[in-house]
């Protein structure tokens, strides 16, 4: 699925790394709201997007 | 339909791995081994490679996305931190917070072809738009060296607040956006002059950075309080704070979804 296909009308996600819970919040900016948390590894740190929406 | 979503990558510093996250279901797909203590990540603009900055082993990792498996490891300065990838993807600029000093990656070669001196303890790098200015955060001596990359010459050095740590170009390379840890706040340089222009009050110890694709909003990470604010850049103030996980670090925006929705230019992250 290339970057034509608009998963997401609603907006752009905001994923931000949360070092103490191991976690990784998924913001909507339509709404700034956190709309998932994903599990990660120990202490995540940096975090990247991929900017061909591959 | 089986739509698989863009991709994010998550350094996990206690696991000596990067998560890989499909967007599309907001899972982990894969789990990729790096050095010791993996900090900061960046992908290259055209999707392809992902170099990792591993903390404890004084090197880069550089792992292929179409595998994710780690293609060659480079070593660097010492207690490498930031790291940004050009917009061309043919260089890729580390911050050596024990060495004081930035380094200089050839992806042609995955080899250090240049070494630049920067300030004390230099965390957060980020290359604007054009790839002709990189922008170093220099954590002990609360400034910001700004480097030409024709030269790798220091051109200029921009005082900010107390321990700045996060940097980030908006798309159009007019402004810099950093979190200064130790007051609680974002310096806003102005790129034509290398002057700061704004200071905005944040959560306690902003951390993590980005400016959004359009470049109207910057997003931080408040470590001590457990939120992202949003910054207006129209006006310079928070128009939202988030509630988020515990000692928020890194944050990234989605490029993909933006372009489609408004076609704005594509900006490199920082950490």
């Amino acid at each position: 699925m290339g970057r034509g296909v608009t998963m997401n009308p609603a907006g752009t996600k905001v994923y931000v790394a949360n070092y103490g819970s191991n976690t990784v919040s998924v913001i909507d900016t339509a709404t700034n709201t956190v709309t998932s948390t994903v599990n990660v590894g120990t202490n995540p740190l940096g975090v990247s997007v991929n900017p061909t929406g591959k | 339909m089986n739509p698989t979503g863009t991709k994010v990558y998550v350094a996990n510093q206690g696991s000596n791995t990067v998560s890989v996250i499909d967007t599309a279901t907001n899972t982990v797909t894969s789990t990729v081994n790096v050095g010791t203590n993996p900090l900061g990540v960046a992908v290259n603009p055209m999707g392809k490679k992902v170099y990792v900055t591993n903390g404890g082993s004084n090197t880069v990792s550089v792992f292929d996305t179409a595998t994710n498996t780690v293609t060659s490891t480079v070593n660097v300065g010492t207690n490498p931190f930031g790291v940004s990838v050009n917009p061309a993807g043919t260089k890729v600029y580390v911050a050596n917070q024990g060495s004081n000093t930035v380094c200089v990656i050839d992806t042609a070669t995955n080899t250090v072809t240049s070494t630049v001196n920067v300030g004390t303890n230099p965390l957060g790098v980020a290359v604007n738009p054009t790839g002709k200015k990189v922008y170093v955060t220099n954590g002990g001596n609360n400034t910001v060296s700004v480097i030409d990359t024709a030269t790798s010459i220091i051109t200029s050095t921009v005082n900010v607040g107390t321990d700045p740590f996060g940097v980030s170009v908006n798309p159009a390379g007019t402004k810099v956006y950093v979190t200064n840890y130790g007051s609680n706040t974002v310096s806003v340089i102005d790129t034509a002059t290398n002057n700061v222009t704004s200071t905005v009050n944040v959560g306690t110890n902003p951390w993590g950075i980005t400016v959004n694709h359009a470049g109207i909003k910057v997003y931080v990470t408040n470590q001590g309080s457990t939120t992202v604010c949003v910054i207006d850049t129209a006006t310079n103030t928070v128009t939202s704070t988030v509630n988020v996980g515990t000692n928020p670090f890194g944050v990234a925006a989605d490029q993909a979804e933006t372009e489609v929705c408004t076609a704005n230019q594509v900006v490199t992250l920082s950490l």
